[in-house]
């Protein structure tokens, strides 16, 4: 395995261990927030 | 009278009213930091790739006036682990500042929809952005919550300057989604 493939692999597994609530914004609020400054933006 | 809102990217075309913007001293710990990088920094920030600055900007008949600004850059956000330090693609909120007679009307909250919008759509197909990072002043954290940020646990840290060593790093991550 190249040492990037390692590298990878050791990445996803301390990702999977260390996996704890994060704090996260949902797509709901963020295609709220799309709409809500939509108004604001120089039509082209 | 005519009056219209827009939140555009700031070009030497505006650099002369960023003269007439001031921050309340009373709303942050550093207000003449925001004045000065929007009066002599934000153009060569935007120049030299450092930073990409937008303007909330009100106009009407009699004038233009700038009400707050955002700046947004890419970073990492790096999450300490035993031996190693991993970095995650991020965008940051570099700088926000609203004008100290327009604090209350919600220009700051819009900016930081702008923000999060923005990189919503960026990462749709353009850079990959896991997480939107900030280093707030300590008033602003309460600000910063009600936008689902919250403040980078001991395993977390974004990159700081010497200006801002003592702020509060925070960190909201976008949710995943399928692109097809």
């Amino acid at each position: 395995m190249s040492a990037v493939a390692k590298n990878y692999v050791y990445q996803v597994k301390i990702d999977k261990d260390n996996r704890k609530p994060e704090p996260t914004i949902s797509l709901q609020t963020l295609k709220q927030y799309q709409r809500d400054v939509a108004k604001y933006r120089v039509k082209k | 009278m005519d009056q219209t809102d827009q939140i555009e990217l700031f070009t030497q075309e505006y650099a002369g009213l960023a003269w007439s913007f001031e921050v309340n001293p009373a709303s942050c710990g550093n207000h003449s930091h925001y004045e000065w990088y929007i009066r002599t920094t934000a153009i060569a920030d935007h120049i030299s790739g450092k930073g990409v600055t937008y303007v909330f900007i009100r106009r009407n008949q009699a004038e233009s006036k700038i009400l707050g600004f955002i700046t947004l850059r890419a970073t990492a956000y790096t999450k300490i682990f035993e031996n190693s330090m991993l970095g995650y693609p991020a965008m940051e909120i570099f700088e926000l500042a609203v004008d100290k007679d327009y604090e209350g009307q919600h220009i700051g909250s819009e900016l930081v929809k702008f923000a999060l919008a923005t990189a919503y759509e960026l990462r749709a197909n353009v850079l990959g952005i896991q997480y939107i990072t900030l280093c707030a002043d300590a008033q602003a954290v309460p600000f910063y919550e009600k936008f689902h940020f919250a403040r980078v646990d001991n395993q977390g840290e974004i990159p700081r300057e010497q200006w801002n060593v003592d702020c509060i790093p925070m960190v909201v991550k976008l949710p995943e989604e399928n692109h097809d």
